[in-house]
C-alpha cells in the first residue's frame, strides 16, 4: 500500500487535473492565424498610426448593424470547393437557450 | 508686350488646370462630392462598396483596383447624401470586411475615411475531424448570449468536411456542434480576432 501512494500522486492525480483542464476544449484544438505576421516592419508602421488616430475620424469597424445584401461578387465565389459563407449575426433571444 | 502677357496668362491657365483637383483624377465641379479612401491596414483591399443610407443592396464593386497597405485613392462624383460603405480584403487564410454607415457627402466635400486593422473582421473555421460522424449543426454566438441563435450550417458537414464562416466582429464565441450521432459538442469563449482566421477543430 505504501508504494502505491507515490503511484497515487505521481499518476493518477495529474491524470485527473490535465482531465479536468481540458474539460473546456474536450475534443477540439484551436489555432488561429493571423494576416501579415510575418511582415513585422510593415505592421508595426500601422499599428503606430493605428494607436494615434484622431477620435473624430471617419474610420471603418468590423460591426455590420445593418443587413443589407450583397450583390457584389465575393472572393472565392468563383470556387466551387470553397465553403464560404457569411455569418448571420446573432438576434437577441433568438434560438434555444443557452444551459451552461 | 500685351502678346507676351497674353501667353504668360495662357501658360498660367493651363497650369493651373493642370495641377487642379480635377487633373489629378479629382473631380471637383461643385454639384458632386468626394471619397478619400486611406488604407493604413496591412492588407489589400481588393473591395468597396458604397450604398445610400436607404438601399437594401451594395451594389457592385467600384474599386477599379487593389488598394495596397500604405496607398489612398478618390471615389469621385457621388451626388449629396448619406451613405453607407463597406470595404473587403482577401487575405490569404480568409476574407474579412469593415463597414462604415451615414458617412454624410456634400457638394464639393471631399471626405477622408480611414482602415485600419482594428477595422475588419474575423472569420472561423470548423472542422469536422471524424471519421464517421456527420455535423448537421452549428451555432455561434457572442459568449453572453442566452440562446443559441440560428444554425450557420446550411448543408451537412461530412467527416474530413469544413464550413468556413467569415464577418465576426471581434470578441468572444460559444460555438455547438450538433452531430447526427451522439451528444452536441459545446466550446465557450472562441476568440476570434480581426484579420484573423480561427480553426476549431471538432472531433
Amino acid at each position: 500500500m505504501k508504494q502505491l501512494k507515490p503511484l497515487l500522486y505521481i499518476g493518477v492525480i495529474p491524470s485527473f487535473l490535465i482531465m479536468m483542464f481540458l474539460g473546456t476544449v474536450y475534443g477540439a484544438s484551436v489555432t488561429m492565424q493571423r494576416e501579415g505576421a510575418l511582415r513585422n516592419g510593415q505592421e508595426s508602421a500601422v499599428t503606430k498610426d493605428d494607436v494615434n488616430r484622431d477620435g473624430n475620424q471617419l474610420t471603418f469597424s468590423p460591426l455590420r448593424l445593418k443587413n443589407i445584401s450583397d450583390s457584389g461578387r465575393e472572393s472565392g465565389a468563383d470556387n466551387p470547393t470553397s465553403k464560404m459563407e457569411r455569418y448571420r449575426p446573432y438576434q437577441e433571444g433568438e434560438g434555444e437557450r443557452k444551459i451552461k | 508686350m500685351k502678346r507676351k502677357i497674353w501667353k504668360g496668362f495662357i501658360l498660367v491657365l493651363a497650369a493651373a488646370v493642370l495641377l487642379s483637383p480635377s487633373g489629378c483624377g479629382v473631380s471637383d465641379d461643385g454639384t458632386t462630392g468626394t471619397i478619400e479612401l486611406n488604407n493604413n491596414s496591412i492588407v489589400t483591399i481588393d473591395g468597396f462598396y458604397l450604398a445610400p443610407v436607404d438601399q437594401a443592396s451594395w451594389g457592385p464593386n467600384i474599386l477599379s483596383g487593389p488598394l495596397f497597405s500604405g496607398q489612398q485613392t478618390f471615389i469621385v462624383d457621388i451626388y449629396p447624401g448619406y451613405y453607407d460603405a463597406k470595404i473587403r480584403a482577401a487575405g490569404i487564410y480568409s476574407d474579412y470586411f469593415g463597414y462604415l454607415y451615414d458617412i454624410p457627402i456634400a457638394t464639393g466635400d471631399t471626405v477622408p475615411l480611414f482602415v485600419y486593422n482594428s477595422s475588419f473582421t474575423g472569420s472561423l473555421e470548423i472542422r469536422n475531424n471524424t471519421l464517421n460522424a456527420n455535423i448537421i449543426g452549428i451555432y455561434v454566438v457572442p459568449s453572453n448570449a442566452p440562446t443559441w441563435g440560428v444554425n450557420q450550417a446550411t448543408s451537412v458537414i461530412w467527416p474530413s468536411g469544413l464550413l468556413h464562416l467569415t464577418d465576426f466582429a471581434s470578441g468572444f464565441y460559444d460555438v455547438r456542434v450538433v452531430w447526427n450521432i451522439g451528444p452536441d459538442s459545446i466550446y465557450y469563449d472562441i476568440r476570434i480576432d480581426s484579420l484573423t482566421l480561427t480553426t476549431l477543430d471538432v472531433d
